[in-house]
């Protein structure tokens, strides 16, 4: 990968600790430790791993949302190309925003171009996601769900990042939306070239979007490898445990 | 306007049952306005009950009930027999100090309960918060009246502030009338202050914590910006329900604080009424105060109606 890396991360730590109503802090949950990782340009990494392994910490360290206390994250590009599509999109929209505003916004922080030109260029990111400049004024009690999804991915590719972190984004949809959804990011790295971290307890979907998976348990990334190597390389009873779980699940 | 129309419909038939229930619930009490001088013995039995019936105390509950509806359809809301004169122009003299007292103090309620709700909830664990928020215990803890009791005390000991009244006597200036509202505006706004951050707080720091709101912090968006544009509207649905609300309690405080300061409003009225048994005065008051209420809450959700397209009923 080397040169062609869009996403470096190198010794990434993250304790939680807890406020003291005085003022003073005490540490807390450790929920990440020692974090090693790269993402190329284009393509999927697959962060899998049980509910607390520390998955949703990650993305939010990615994101900017959490100050991690030790390691580094170097990214080609402005912070701001750095996208976070969350657990539930369709909660993460704005109830009182229109699909426009809630797709401008990025747009207007930045001070990025002219009115008229925002307006074409959320028309073009909701194009872009297969939704029709139709919606731009409803809000989002108006829109279906599979809408809404793709209104926070439109959102996600308004700034044209370069990583899309999506946070077990597509977890609790019905199987059929899952598939437009997957197809449509699929086809947006394809066109656009993006890379996605996908983060996710679900190893069958990743088996299927993802160039390389890396197995997170109790803070520390435990095996990683591409999709077809990791039960053969798999070194950790968690990537067993998780490898069997999707057998189960699969038939 | 359909919407409105139902909503004035049913503000009629609830003062329409509050009236009801007032006829009823004054059959219930013992006495009426003759029974002190009844009870002081000088006036003859003979005299009194010609004085009733001579002011239709006699005559059956339908009856003056129907005749309290005609005299409201005449805008004499019944015939005060302390005053000797129609109710009407009693209270429309006097509506206007409550209502400038009430207004006042819920308007700068509002006013300090906002920004220093929103300001509290954005620091949510700090120790400034803490502070504020034990503050705010211990002036919920404290009765409205006893308040009024210091400051008043505290008006009279150091002659800063007159101690009661609307105006000075002879003086009529703005100035004047600062001065004297300023105790029992300061009184009303402290009592309803606490509740208000309160709600404020809450409502800002669920609105805070929802999705959406971190899905725009990750967008890096500026935490004012973020606090002012994107959390506030949505924390304002419960908040301007609560507008509504807050207009009608602190009308029912404002009610005791007039009387504590001898502010010319409905509160002294209101009390003399009740000890001297003037029914139709006390019946007057209970439907002003009920219609502030109903208003109260028709402008919050008009205004409700107004600020979420959700809320189509």
């Amino acid at each position: 990968m080397g040169s062609d890396a869009v996403l470096t991360v190198r010794g990434l730590s993250k304790t939680y600790s807890q406020r003291r109503w005085w003022g003073g802090t005490v540490p807390g949950i450790r929920a990440l430790h020692d974090i090693n990782f790269t993402v190329a340009r284009g393509r999927t990494l697959a962060v899998v791993g049980p509910s607390g392994s520390g998955k949703t910490t990650l993305a939010r360290c990615l994101a900017g949302l959490e100050q991690p206390e030790a390691g580094e994250i170097q990214f080609a590009g402005a912070p701001v190309e750095i996208q976070l599509i969350f657990q539930q999109p369709a909660a993460s929209l704005n109830p009182r925003f229109s699909a426009a505003e809630v797709v401008e916004e990025p747009l207007v922080i930045q001070r990025r171009g002219s009115k008229p030109e925002r307006r074409d260029r959320a028309a073009l990111a909701l194009e872009r996601v297969g939704l029709s400049r139709t919606i731009l004024g409803r809000r989002s009690h108006q829109l279906s769900g599979g809408e809404r999804q793709r209104l926070a991915i439109a959102r996600a590719l308004i700034v044209e990042p370069k990583l899309i972190v999506l946070d077990e984004s597509l977890s609790g949809l019905d199987i059929r939306l899952q598939e437009h959804i997957a197809r449509l990011l699929a086809d947006l790295q394809s066109r656009l070239g993006i890379s996605y971290i996908l983060i996710t307890h679900d190893l069958g979907l990743a088996s299927r979007l993802a160039a390389e998976i890396a197995v997170l348990d109790g803070g520390h990334i435990v095996d990683c490898a591409p999709p077809a190597d990791l039960e053969s390389r798999s070194t950790h009873p968690a990537t067993r445990e998780l490898i069997a779980a999707s057998k189960v699940l699969a038939v | 306007m359909r919407y409105v129309a139902r909503r004035l419909m049913h503000s009629l038939l609830l003062l329409a049952g509050v009236s009801v229930l007032s006829f009823v619930f004054s059959e219930l009490a013992p006495g009426d306005y003759y029974s002190e001088l009844q009870a002081e013995g000088r006036v003859s039995a003979a005299t009194l009950s010609a004085l009733r019936s001579q002011n239709g105390l006699d005559r059956p509950l339908p009856l003056r009930y129907a005749i309290w509806l005609r005299s409201v359809a005449h805008g004499e809301f019944g015939y005060s027999l302390a005053y000797q004169g129609p109710v009407g122009p009693l209270l429309a003299q006097r509506i206007p100090g409550t209502l400038l007292l009430t207004c006042l103090s819920t308007g700068l309620a509002w006013l300090l309960a906002l920004p220093i709700g929103v300001w509290s909830a954005a620091n949510r664990g700090y120790q400034y918060d803490t502070i504020l928020k034990v503050s705010l215990s211990i002036l919920l803890s404290i009765p409205e009246l006893l308040l009024a009791i210091i400051l008043l005390a505290i008006a009279v000991q150091t002659g800063w502030l007159p101690a009661g009244g609307m105006h000075s006597p002879g003086g009529g200036s703005l100035i004047d009338l600062l001065r004297h509202l300023a105790i029992p505006v300061t009184v009303l706004t402290l009592g309803l202050l606490p509740v208000l951050i309160r709600h404020v707080r809450s409502a800002v720091s669920e609105a805070m914590g929802s999705a959406f709101a971190l899905a725009a912090a990750a967008h890096g968006i500026p935490r004012r910006r973020l606090l002012l544009r994107h959390v506030l509207p949505v924390a304002l649905n419960p908040l301007i329900s609560l507008l509504g609300l807050s207009l009608g309690s602190l009308l029912s405080a404002s009610l005791l604080v007039e009387v504590l300061v001898g502010w010319p409003g409905l509160g002294p009225l209101f009390l003399e009424a009740i000890f001297a048994r003037d029914f139709a005065v006390v019946l007057g008051v209970v439907m002003v105060s009920t219609s502030f209420l109903i208003a109260g809450n028709l402008v919050a959700d008009l205004l409700l109606y107004r600020a979420d397209p959700r809320i189509r009923v």
